[in-house]
């Protein structure tokens, strides 16, 4: 990976305020056509003002994980 | 679910890249947290339905403070403060109660039925107590936690430079972070406000026990350390004087020590100054501190402070004939680099007076100890 964010530590995220949260996550696409081992990643967001709790976000972050179909 | 349908999703594509070889990054350390404990839960009473929707942002904002300012840690149990919260904070079924009676206070705030409305709230305040004690309990329990990790970091590091390196045991810590892990569950099961106070107060000891007893596990290597170190000739970082000498202090009956500054007692330290400093007559006298030192607490660094470190300092100074400090050095290290150059900093402010020949002022070297202690 040729960048490490923070924000990707799989752990959901919020502002100072505790207002908003996120999940960031990445989901990978089909091997590229020269080096299977190489396959475009592409960055997932998640983001709410709801007032959620923490294992609510966690509830979500899996269900992205398993409702993410990258079709290109 | 609510959130979801309020939900934005973003769907980016990133540039291309190599999933294999990213080499995972240490995690980082969790921050100390400045956070305030109420040591006996004052009793609540929701009164009105702004109170119990600040009184929920609040749990709610407790939640997120413990699972994400606390997230990497392990206790004793193998936990961590998000399962933590998930067990006890804000559970469904509680959520489900508080989230019915706010719909209930509020449908009837909205008709004016104030004494329904006092009475939905009424029945709302225990559960909202019972939350928020729960809530202050854990947090104390997880900030503890992560004392506990700045500790050990620290004694690893002190340890990893000791050759050989000691087994690292320390029974009192084991058989305390243990007892206070097991025993969690009754922490938040205490329900009257009497069974809670001596939960919390039970609580702060385990907090105070656990942190004591890595002070003097840390204490212990730190000494160990320096002694290696001097027996292996390392020679001590000497700081010259960074001031003016001050007026000499005139000579007067009397010695008084600062408060956590004391001369070293008869020990394998200042037997060593006292064979270094060649102290061969009986009328020899090494230098002493002034009256009217500033106590060493003024320089306790804030950080220090937080993280509750506490330690003591043997400092060797060098005293002219004037009694004007020239350079110091740490003779042993309280293993906390913080705590070694506050000592050396309040050093370099002491005044003393000279050593003693015969009754003349002379040059002179002594050792003493200076002590940073949060309680007593």
């Amino acid at each position: 990976m040729s960048r490490r964010d923070a924000d990707y530590d799989g752990m959901p995220g919020h502002d100072d305020q505790y207002k908003t949260f996120w999940i960031r996550t990445v989901a990978s696409g089909a091997p590229g056509a020269g080096d299977p081992a190489v396959r475009p990643l592409y960055e997932v967001v998640y983001d709410t003002k709801s007032q959620v709790l923490p294992r609510q976000m966690e509830e979500i972050q899996a269900k992205l994980a398993k409702g993410l179909r990258v079709t290109e | 679910m609510t959130a979801m349908s309020r939900a934005a999703w973003i769907v980016t594509a990133l540039s291309t890249w190599i999933t294999a070889g990213a080499a995972p990054e240490p995690a980082p350390t969790p921050p100390i947290q400045n956070v305030t404990v109420v040591a006996h839960p004052a009793p609540l009473q929701v009164t009105s339905l702004q109170q119990l929707d600040d009184a929920l942002d609040g749990l709610r904002r407790t939640s997120w403070q413990l699972a994400s300012n606390f997230g990497t840690l392990r206790d004793a149990r193998g936990r961590t403060p998000g399962q933590d919260v998930d067990q006890w904070l804000l559970t469904p079924a509680h959520l489900e109660a508080l989230e019915r009676l706010r719909a209930t206070a509020a449908a009837r705030s909205a008709k004016g039925d104030q004494r329904g409305l006092m009475l939905a709230l009424g029945e709302a305040t225990p559960l909202v107590a019972q939350e928020t004690y729960m809530g202050g309990a854990l947090t104390m329990y997880w900030r503890m936690w992560n004392l506990v990790q700045q500790h050990g970091l620290l004694i690893s590091a002190i340890v990893g430079r000791i050759s050989p390196p000691p087994a690292v045991t320390d029974t009192s810590f084991d058989m305390i972070a243990s007892r206070v892990g097991q025993d969690l569950p009754k922490v938040m099961a205490a329900e009257s406000p009497g069974e809670q106070s001596t939960m919390i107060e039970w609580l702060n000891n385990g907090h105070h026990d656990l942190v004591h007893a890595l002070n003097e596990a840390r204490q212990r290597y730190a000494r160990q350390l320096s002694e290696q170190q001097r027996r292996q000739g390392q020679e001590a970082v000497v700081y010259p004087r960074d001031t003016p000498c001050p007026d000499p202090v005139p000579l007067a009956a009397g010695v008084t020590t600062p408060a956590g500054a004391s001369a070293a007692t008869p020990s394998a330290a200042s037997a060593t100054a006292a064979t270094a400093t060649a102290f061969t007559t009986t009328t020899r006298r090494p230098p002493r501190f002034a009256e009217n030192n500033q106590a060493p607490d003024s320089f306790y660094p804030d950080s220090s402070r937080r993280a509750e470190f506490e330690g003591s300092v043997t400092v060797r100074a060098w005293v002219s004939a004037t009694g004007c400090m020239q350079q110091a050095a740490i003779y042993s290290s309280s293993g906390v680099p913080e705590l070694d150059d506050a000592a050396m900093r309040w050093t370099q402010q002491a005044r003393f007076h000279p050593a003693e020949e015969d009754h003349s002022p002379v040059d002179g070297t002594t050792n003493f100890i200076v002590k940073f202690q949060l309680r007593q």
